[in-house]
């Protein structure tokens, strides 16, 4: 287990004994700095120290805006300020490490989707294929809308964790998805076919490969 | 009260003499601070000035156990910190130094007839 799965486990047991509104103040920071350009490691470190603030001001019968004042935002940017930067060789790793995580998870979905579930359902699904799994234009396409809009939403939802609910942000979600079904009805030409085995091994080796670098990166 | 502008510059060195006295942390900071008169502090305006001062090296932190939670990060002083404390006591006393003559100068004008 790395330092920071370690040190996150750590925080998500000592943040039950939190009561709801210190949680919900906790959560939305937390939300808030999962965007920064500092490390994992780094943002779990100041999670415990405003953790460890509010259980002390929890216990003395204060409010969470006791501690930090009543612009959340406003001390989220002055702690970041005083947090290392991530740098280049992190940023690297780290991105290399989400971005095939992403893949992996979508990969797991996408074969489920056109493996299994064709397999069992052909006629469900319209597109058989088992072993050999047919991959159209539609498929990559979709593959790179889905992750820059996951990451789109991640930094957007990351963003406004202070603002509330957003209806923009579930439009523009309805949006994204209404397009990526498009994309894969339009573009149904078939690239190639490609094996469950080669599938699976592929995915396989983006989730390992993904776990490996963030070693690397909690270095 | 002091206007937090007025409060602002000199925060950092207050900080660093409330800790040369011993280890302590971001609460017992801000207590001690208002016991000298510098009225309620919260927690979140020292945090990022102790983080400020670890990651230049004037303090050290240390966790020690707490009686619940994750423990507690105890700041000490390290050597580094005991020369910006000591370069901000001198800035410190050349700037009450020129802010008295000036004030007493003024002072005395209007008292003049």
């Amino acid at each position: 287990m790395t330092r920071t799965r370690k040190l996150m486990q750590e925080n998500n047991a000592f943040e039950r004994a939190l009561n709801p509104e210190f949680n919900q103040v906790l959560t939305d920071m937390v939300v808030y700095l999962r965007s920064a350009p500092v490390s994992e490691y780094n943002q779990e470190l100041v999670r415990r120290d405003i953790g460890q603030m509010f259980l002390d001001a929890q216990l003395r019968g204060e409010a969470p805006e006791d501690v930090i004042g009543e612009d959340y935002r406003q001390f989220c940017d002055q702690v970041l300020a005083e947090v290392p930067r991530l740098t280049v060789r992190e940023r690297i790793l780290d991105g290399l490490s989400t971005g095939l995580l992403c893949v992996g998870v979508w990969g797991v979905i996408w074969l489920f989707n056109r493996g299994m579930l064709s397999w069992f359902l052909p006629g469900a699904v319209g597109r058989s294929g088992w072993p050999e799994i047919p991959v159209t234009t539609g498929d990559v396409l979709m593959t790179v809308l889905i992750l820059a809009a996951a990451g789109y939403l991640f930094h957007s939802v990351s963003r406004a964790a202070f603002s509330g609910s957003s209806n923009l942000l579930l439009v523009k979600t309805f949006l994204a998805l209404a397009l990526l079904l498009i994309v894969n009805r339009v573009f149904d030409n078939l690239l190639l076919q490609l094996h469950f085995g080669a599938a699976l091994a592929g995915i396989v080796l983006c989730l390992v490969l993904s776990r490996v670098l963030e070693y690397f990166a909690d270095r | 009260m002091i206007p937090s502008q007025l409060l602002k510059g000199t925060l950092e060195g207050c900080i660093l003499a409330v800790i040369r006295k011993k280890p302590t942390y971001g609460y017992e900071i801000a207590q001690q601070l208002a016991a000298y008169g510098f009225g309620r502090i919260a927690e979140g305006t020292i945090y990022p000035l102790l983080l400020r001062l670890e990651k230049s090296g004037a303090v050290r932190a240390e966790l020690r156990p707490s009686e619940l939670g994750p423990n507690r990060k105890y700041y000490a002083l390290t050597d580094r910190g005991g020369e910006e404390l000591a370069a901000f006591m001198a800035s410190y006393a050349e700037l009450t130094g020129a802010v008295d003559r000036l004030l007493a100068d003024t002072q005395r004008e209007d008292e003049e007839p």
